[in-house]
C-alpha cells in the first residue's frame, strides 16, 4: 500500500503544482482594459484624436512656439514629462503615444511599420493645424522625427534628436537580426521583471529606475492589444534609405546623446552628424553616464539645453 | 555657409576687414550687444559699421549653445540655399561644437567641427574631486591680527 500512498502524494502534487502555475500563467497573462488605463493615466491635458483609423492619445500643454515630441519603442508620452515641465512657459507642447504604446494601444491595420508611423504624425500634426513647429524624438520617436523633418522642411523649424535608434536599427538590419518565434510567448507571459530589466539596461544608471516607472512601463505593455503590437513592430522595423533621408535634413538640428549608451553608442552621434550633411548646426551634446533612455534618465537636464536651442536665433 | 562654397568677393572684403579693423574676438562681437561704434575722424564709415550688424534675435543664455555668425553688409545677398533661417541679417559660419553636459552642470566643448572637419579638444569634464572646493583655509592661528580671538591687529 505504500506505492499507493506515494501514488495519491505525486498526484496531489502535481495538481497543486499545476494549480499555481494555471492562476500565475492567468496573472501574467491578463490584458489590462483600455479604460482600467485610461483612468489612471490621463490627465487634464489628455486628448484623443482619431486618425487614419487610429485613436491617437496625445497630450497638448503650455503656450508658445510649439513643440511635437515622440518618445523611444517600449515607452510612452510620459518619458517627456520633465521636459513638458521645464519647457511649457514658453512652448506649446505636443506629444503623442505611438500606436502598440501607451494609451493609444494598437493600430487597426496592424501596419506598425516605420512608414506608417511618419504617416501618422504627418496626420496627426494636419488634424492638429499645425504649420510651423519644431519636432523631436528619441530612439524609435527621434528616427520618425528625422524622416517628419526631411519629408516636410517646410513645417519644421528645428530638429531635436536624443538618440535616435537609426543607425543602430540600420546595423541590426544589415546583421539580420530580427525577433525569434519563441518571443510570441511575450504575448502571454510577461513578468514584470521584464520591464525592470529593460529598463535599468537603458539607463546608465540602474539605481535610478524607481517603481513607479517600471509600473508605468509594465501597465502600458498590459493594455489589451499591446504586447502583439509592441513585437510585430519590432519584427517589421527598418530604418529605411538613411542616407537619403538624412541628406534631406535641412532645419537646425540638435543632437543629444548619452555617453553610457550600450544600445546606440554615443560614437554614433558623430556619425549621424556627418550624415545630416545639408542639416544646419548639427549640434551634438553628450551626457556622461547617461544611458540611452535619457529623457527618463536626464530629463530635466537635457531640457535645459533643448531650451537653450529653442530659445537661440540661430 | 560652407567653407567648401566658394565666398563671395564682397563677403571676403567684408571678412578682411572684420578681422583687421575689429579688435575682439569675432564670437564675442557676434553674441553679444553691440555698441554703436563711432566713426574715427578722418575716416569714412563702411559697411561693416553698426548699420550692418544687426543686433542678436534674442540674448544669448547662461549657457547657450555655441554660435559664430560672420555679418556682411545688407548689399551681401546669398543664394537661396544659404538663406539664413528667418529674417536676420547674418549667416552662420559652418562652425559647429561638440560639448558635454557635465554631472556638476557644466557645459565642456570636447571637439569643434569647422567646415565638416571635427577637431577633438583636450576638455573634459572634471572628475568630482576636482570639483569640489579647495581645502578649507588652516585653523585659526591666535597670533595672526585677522584671527576671531585676536583682540587687535599686531602694530606694524
Amino acid at each position: 500500500m505504500k506505492w499507493l500512498r506515494f501514488l495519491a502524494f505525486g498526484l496531489v502534487g502535481m495538481l497543486a503544482v499545476g494549480s499555481v502555475a494555471f492562476l500565475v500563467a492567468a496573472w501574467v497573462y491578463r490584458d489590462i482594459p483600455a479604460e482600467e488605463l485610461e483612468a489612471r493615466y490621463t490627465t487634464p491635458a489628455s486628448r484623443f484624436l482619431n486618425v487614419d483609423g487610429v485613436r491617437i492619445h496625445y497630450r497638448d500643454e503650455g503656450s508658445g512656439q510649439p513643440l511635437v515630441l515622440i518618445h523611444a519603442n517600449f515607452g510612452s508620452l510620459l518619458s517627456w514629462d520633465s521636459w513638458v515641465d521645464a519647457l511649457k512657459d514658453q512652448h506649446r507642447i505636443l506629444r503623442f503615444d505611438l500606436t502598440g504604446h501607451g494609451l493609444t494601444g494598437p493600430d487597426p491595420s496592424g501596419d506598425y511599420s516605420l512608414e506608417r508611423a511618419v504617416r501618422l504624425t504627418e496626420r496627426f500634426v494636419d488634424a492638429l493645424g499645425l504649420t510651423r513647429f519644431a519636432i523631436g524624438g528619441t530612439s524609435l520617436g527621434g528616427t520618425v522625427a528625422m524622416h517628419y523633418a526631411a519629408a516636410h522642411p517646410e513645417r519644421v523649424e528645428r530638429l531635436i534628436l536624443l538618440s535616435p535608434g537609426a543607425l543602430e536599427g540600420r546595423s541590426q538590419q544589415k546583421a539580420g537580426r530580427s525577433v525569434p518565434p519563441i518571443a510570441n510567448i511575450l504575448k502571454y507571459i510577461t513578468p514584470r521583471a521584464l520591464a525592470a530589466y529593460m529598463l535599468k539596461s537603458r539607463f546608465g544608471d540602474p539605481t535610478k529606475v524607481d517603481d513607479k516607472l517600471i509600473d508605468q512601463w509594465y501597465e502600458m505593455w498590459l493594455r489589451e492589444g499591446q504586447r502583439a503590437a509592441i513585437l510585430a513592430r519590432l519584427r517589421t522595423y527598418s530604418s529605411a534609405d538613411l542616407e537619403t533621408v538624412t541628406a534631406a535634413v535641412r532645419v537646425p538640428t540638435l543632437i543629444l546623446w548619452g555617453e553610457k549608451n550600450p544600445q546606440a553608442p554615443v560614437g554614433q552621434a558623430e556619425e549621424l552628424r556627418k550624415m545630416l550633411v545639408n542639416a544646419r548646426g548639427g549640434q551634438i551634446i553628450t551626457y556622461p553616464g547617461v544611458g540611452h533612455m535619457a529623457a527618463d534618465e536626464a530629463g530635466p537636464v537635457i531640457a535645459r539645453d533643448v531650451r537653450a536651442f529653442l530659445d537661440t536665433g540661430n | 555657409m560652407r567653407f567648401s562654397q566658394p565666398f563671395p568677393a564682397p563677403l571676403a572684403l567684408v571678412l578682411t576687414l572684420l578681422v583687421a579693423l575689429v579688435s575682439g574676438p569675432l564670437s564675442a562681437q557676434a553674441t553679444s550687444a553691440q555698441p554703436k561704434p563711432t566713426t574715427p575722424p578722418g575716416k569714412e564709415s563702411s559697411t561693416w559699421n553698426a548699420s550692418t550688424i544687426p543686433a542678436p534675435l534674442r540674448p544669448p543664455t547662461a549657457d547657450g549653445s555655441l554660435s559664430l555668425r560672420v555679418y556682411g553688409s545688407a548689399q551681401d545677398r546669398l543664394p537661396p540655399a544659404t538663406q539664413p533661417w528667418r529674417a536676420d541679417e547674418g549667416y552662420a559660419v559652418d562652425v559647429s561644437a561638440v560639448m558635454t553636459r557635465c554631472e556638476d552642470g557644466s557645459l565642456v566643448i570636447t571637439a569643434l567641427v569647422i567646415g565638416g572637419q571635427l577637431t577633438p579638444l583636450d576638455n573634459r569634464c572634471r572628475s568630482a574631486s576636482e570639483s569640489k572646493p579647495a581645502a578649507t583655509p588652516p585653523s585659526c592661528d591666535a597670533k595672526r591680527w585677522n584671527c576671531k580671538t585676536s583682540e587687535a591687529p599686531p602694530a606694524n
